[in-house]
């Protein structure tokens, strides 16, 4: 197995005998890697239809709602990125530490 | 107060139950009814709603008076609150509210009485598979639609969910257009999303 390339190429060049130690491991980055991605896919098309919808109202309340809404996205988004930095924190101390 | 007004067929037909059960409820006053001029035998709507919800019956869609309803059941908040924004966003007037475990599912969904449920498989305490066989149980919830969501979805979890009943299963990281399509499939006076 090459030490350098893209994390898909190093996975796509483990064997199985290479792989079957890693599956605990792999199973929780998959699910905890899916579940983000499916975060981010739907606050992405609500930032989208908010912002498409911003661009031509005029109503203020409707502009305030828009608002605390886009905050309270920021706040999700916040939210996903600390728990990736930890998935990547738990991921350097693993290789720091092998 | 709904006050539209029933035929003995179409209450019997709402209850599942023959029409000659229907009026012997009605003759023994178990469900008030009225006769007309012309002598036959109708029920009020609410009457028959508050019939039916009191007796555990599950309630058709057609019937209910109140806006479609989704319940989100999963142990991770910000996938739960990303989807209540965008079903909200995308689906004016529908209801969506959360639980985040299995115990907390419960009692939501005995409460909110959802016509869609999207499902979780891992959370703490009863999971997915242990809400399903529950909701299973309570005739009250048997018109709700469950959709499995989840990142953990293999064949052997979409095989038991099949034989619990569920409508369908999806795997996280989901398109947007599937999720819409499930709520439009579920929920038919959702109109086309903007």
């Amino acid at each position: 197995m090459s030490r350098r390339g893209s994390l898909p190429e190093l996975l796509a060049a483990l064997d199985s005998d290479q792989r079957e130690p890693l599956l605990p491991v792999l199973r929780a980055l998959v699910h905890g890697l899916n579940n983000h991605l499916a975060t981010l896919g739907m606050e992405l098309s609500s930032l989208g239809a908010l912002g498409r919808g911003l661009s031509a109202e005029s109503d203020p309340d409707t502009i305030a709602f828009s608002a605390t809404e886009l905050l309270d996205i920021e706040q999700n988004l916040q939210d996903l990125r600390r728990e990736l930095q930890q998935i990547a924190a738990a991921l350097s101390a693993c290789v720091q530490g092998s | 107060m709904d006050e539209t007004l029933l035929s003995t067929g179409d209450a019997a037909r709402y209850c599942k139950v023959d029409r000659r059960t229907m009026l012997r409820w009605l003759k023994s006053g178990l469900l008030p009814s009225y006769l007309t001029g012309g002598g036959w035998r109708r029920v009020r709507r609410s009457d028959l709603l508050t019939f039916m919800i009191s007796r555990g019956m599950s309630v058709p869609l057609e019937l209910d008076p109140g806006p479609p309803r989704v319940a989100i059941v999963d142990d991770n908040q910000a996938f739960a609150k990303a989807v209540r924004r965008f079903l909200k966003g995308r689906c004016p007037g529908v209801d969506v509210r959360m639980a985040h475990d299995g115990f907390e599912a419960g009692l939501l969904l005995l409460d909110f009485h959802p016509h869609l449920i999207l499902l979780d498989i891992v959370m703490p305490g009863v999971d997915g598979f242990g809400v399903c066989r529950r909701i299973k149980l309570q005739p009250q919830l048997a018109n709700a639609a469950i959709w499995v969501i989840s990142g953990n979805l293999d064949d052997q979890a979409r095989e038991q969910f099949e034989e619990l009943g569920v409508a369908g299963c999806l795997s996280k990281p989901m398109d947007e257009q599937q999720l819409l399509a499930i709520v439009e499939q579920h929920l038919p006076r959702v109109g086309a999303p903007a």
